[in-house]
């Protein structure tokens, strides 16, 4: 039902080596077979290729219209399917591209630059500051409703929001990820790690647009130090 | 002591379960007991990254609309049974044409006829 949140072991292989005999059986089983299959096993994903579906458009029609054009397309491809492989992991392929063939084709998107390696460590470098405990800021993030998540992660520039999503809503590694989005393992982490940062400055502007401060929810005791 | 601008790509792996060398984790832990600052950085970063996690989770439980799931399930027997049919979705149009000539060579027909197939219901 909900988007489980899955223990994938590091291990999991998308692009294992597929074998012959057993390509061979799916090819040779009925249409009624695979429908049967079909239905049993990849159907049971439709809620979080949904979910995944609603981070790509932004919108509930083209999110129900791309989750219907990849089940079709992994219907029809389902004989290349490995059994026993990650099956969820390889409909999120599917879907990332149909959405970038189909949905994105005619827009027109700002570049990301790919020098985010240095660009995280200069930052951080630069942030290096101690700070104890739980910040107060956390304690005032904890309490946001989720349409407010839902939208600051939306706020965010594709590239970051899918890994972001990728790897904090479903568990998946960045060897994982990397296969899903078509990007190296490298550029999964460094887009993880500054999409997580723009994540957070988005969450704390809704956090702030609600009137909630970081004040209002802390006990008086509790100290903060510098601001982010 | 390793720099801390190079000890900040361990913390990231850390957090995210990403290290396969187990050299790194002595490192790391070398390090942070020597370096308060990476110490209060490990710790915040985990700490951002539960609470992301825990956010989202919660937040992106989506639920697929009744008409959305008929449609699926209407969508993977129409395919089914165009398959079974012996056409394959992946062929978007075939075009079938015909032409007879009669024997004294006067007569001709043509029949030509394009078929479309679909994805999507």
């Amino acid at each position: 039902m909900a988007v489980a949140l899955l223990p994938m072991s590091s291990e999991v292989d998308l692009a294992v080596e597929p074998s012959a005999h057993g390509a061979l059986e799916r090819a040779s089983e009925s249409p009624f077979e695979r429908k049967e299959r079909f239905e049993r096993d990849a159907l049971i994903f439709a809620n979080p290729l949904y979910s995944a579906a609603l981070r790509y458009t932004r919108n509930q029609q083209d999110a129900e219209d791309l989750v219907q054009d990849t089940f079709a397309k992994a219907f029809n491809s389902f004989h290349q399917f490995e059994p026993g492989t990650n099956l969820k992991a390889w409909l999120y392929r599917i879907l990332t591209t149909t959405f970038i063939n189909t949905y994105r084709k005619d827009q027109r998107r700002p570049q990301i630059s790919d020098g985010e390696v240095e660009d995280w460590q200069i930052f951080e470098a630069a942030s290096h500051t101690s700070d104890q405990g739980k910040s107060a800021e956390d304690v005032v993030l904890e309490n946001l409703p989720d349409g407010d998540v839902k939208d600051a992660l939306s706020a965010i520039p594709e590239d970051f929001r899918m890994v972001v999503y990728y790897a904090d809503v479903e568990g998946y590694s960045y060897k994982e990820i990397a296969e899903i989005v078509g990007v190296p393992t490298g550029t999964v982490m460094s887009r993880l790690h500054r999409g997580r940062k723009l994540l957070r400055t988005s969450l704390t502007e809704y956090a702030k647009s609600r009137g909630i401060t970081t004040a209002s929810a802390l006990p008086p005791s509790s100290k903060k130090g510098a601001a982010e | 002591m390793i720099p801390c601008e190079e000890i900040f790509g361990a913390i990231l792996l850390t957090v995210d379960n990403e290290v396969v060398d187990p050299s790194i984790h002595e490192l790391l832990a070398t390090h942070c007991s020597q370096c308060p600052p990476c110490d209060s950085t490990l710790i915040a970063h985990r700490q951002n990254v539960e609470l992301l996690k825990s956010l989202l989770g919660a937040a992106c439980q989506e639920v697929i609309s009744d008409s959305l799931h008929e449609r699926l399930i209407a969508q993977t027997q129409a395919l089914a049974a165009q398959m079974q049919a012996g056409f394959y979705t992946q062929i978007y149009s075939e075009t079938f044409s015909q032409t007879t000539v009669t024997i004294d060579g006067e007569t001709t027909i043509e029949i030509s006829h394009t078929q479309e197939f679909r994805e999507g219901f």
